[in-house]
């Protein structure tokens, strides 16, 4: 199979992330669940890890919160920091991990129009939206429908400007552009372990800045203070009850450290390529979406067929061994803001492990499909 | 076991046994006995006394958060430092 969907999860991990599951299976117990020899080597690895995450995100080794999703980490950030009736600023390029907490939690949405083609021009937006009573900012460093980055370093001074907490969906930019927590300034920053950090499913990172101390969502036994019946204060206790995913952090931690030897900016640099050479294959049959230029994008490229629908798109590349994304992606506001809210697109997404001949035949494929009339 | 650095958290411990480790002193995680966990710590490391000076130091550098040092005395363990 050749996997083009990397935005979703990457499937392709260094072979380091399976040997570490396998062997955290095997041989490690709880962290913080006794001193026998299974848990200390738990701890030990699960701190291992976290004092790297700290490194990569410019954070206090305490402020790195181990979590199941990047949706979770979103939930923690949002619904802590804000109550109903509060009004919160976002992009128009926001996936439902940030609108649906919002919605659901009735707080009000302030949205700033980013045209995915021109991210350039979204701190001007934020600049008019951050006024008034404006109690948090949360904005994605990329998007995951068009790959564009948004310019969040720049969004991050104007709410440090402003004394507006912001937090970053960094889900798919982390591992392909360096964030640091402490640098932007930001509150807090929210990433899913199993994108571009290579990671397994199932991990998730909340990173927390020193004065940023959302409310937990859930509470329950951490190993620690276990004679009180109210949650420890102390972090990261305070944020992760109940038993961790001991394979799925060791299993991050290797995903991490491979990300760290190549470094974000040839992984990047890597990714852009690869979706430039498809690009530049892609005949007139089919149209690009949101796309600027190149380097304000990740390894996502979202496109549609003249005349097919995008799942049926899907379809035949799917029965040509080629896994792409087809539909909304979780983003219905990036598509009204592109106006691909009706039909939906066709995403492809590479990563660090994807090779040039992949792409190639990916794109003998959809010039294939690009001739069929429906 | 004479003395133990009782720190609140997993992190907290495992954060200045590294920094421990790293200066060449053995720096083993221990259960907290009860007398030390009911006052509000969660890890200890166990320090031998001749050694606890120096740790002391290593954990303010690393800045390991607040600990307390219990030291064994008589037929249990008393704060010496908090």
């Amino acid at each position: 199979m050749i996997y083009l969907d990397a935005a979703a999860t990457t499937l392709q991990k260094p072979d380091e992330v399976a040997l570490a599951i396998a062997d955290a299976v095997r041989t490690c117990a709880s962290p913080g669940r006794g001193s026998h020899a299974a848990a200390l080597r738990a701890a030990e690895r699960v701190h291992a890890v976290r004092a790297l995450a700290a490194e990569t995100f410019g954070a206090s080794t305490h402020n790195v919160i181990f979590t199941h999703s990047a949706t979770e980490a979103l939930n923690i950030a949002i619904l802590g920091l804000t109550k109903p009736g509060d009004t919160v600023v976002t992009s128009s390029l926001e996936h439902n991990a940030v609108m649906r907490p919002l919605y659901e939690g009735r707080r009000r949405v302030r949205t700033v129009r980013c045209p995915p083609a021109c991210p350039q021009t979204c701190p001007e937006g934020f600049s008019r939206a951050l006024r008034g009573r404006v109690r948090l900012c949360v904005c994605t460093a990329a998007s995951n429908v068009f790959g564009t980055i948004l310019p969040v370093a720049d969004i991050a001074r104007i709410c440090t400007q402003r004394g507006i907490p912001l937090v970053v969906d960094a889900s798919q930019a982390a591992g392909v552009i360096p964030l640091s927590i402490s640098a932007l300034g930001a509150a807090a920053l929210c990433t899913a372990g199993h994108k571009g950090l290579y990671g397994p499913q199932g991990t998730g990172l909340l990173i927390l800045s020193d004065l940023c101390r959302p409310r937990p969502l859930v509470f329950g036994g951490t190993g620690s203070f276990s004679a009180h019946l109210s949650q420890p204060d102390e972090l990261p206790d305070r944020y992760e009850s109940g038993t961790h995913n001991v394979p799925g952090i060791l299993g991050l931690g290797e995903g991490l450290r491979y990300v760290r030897k190549r470094g974000e900016a040839d992984i990047l640099r890597g990714e852009q390529e690869l979706i430039e050479h498809l690009c530049s294959r892609l005949s007139d049959s089919w149209e690009i979406h949101g796309r600027g230029k190149a380097n304000d994008h990740t390894g996502v490229l979202a496109l549609t067929h003249r005349s097919l629908s995008c799942e049926d798109v899907a379809q035949r590349l799917s029965g040509r061994g080629i896994a792409v994304r087809a539909g909304l992606c979780c983003a219905p506001m990036a598509h009204r803001t592109a106006g691909t809210l009706s039909r939906g697109v066709v995403r492809i997404s590479v990563s660090d492990l994807n090779t040039a001949e992949e792409v190639r035949l990916a794109a003998c494929a959809l010039e294939e499909i690009g001739e069929c009339r429906q | 076991m004479e003395c133990i650095l009782a720190l609140k958290t997993l992190t907290a411990a495992m954060e200045l046994r590294r920094a421990l480790i790293a200066a060449g002193m053995a720096a083993p995680v221990v259960a907290l006995p009860r007398e030390i966990s009911s006052q509000g710590c969660a890890q200890g490391i166990s320090i031998p006394r001749e050694q606890l000076s120096r740790a002391e130091e290593l954990a303010r550098r690393v800045a390991a958060g607040r600990w307390r040092v219990f030291c064994m005395q008589g037929d249990g363990y008393r704060e010496v430092r908090g």
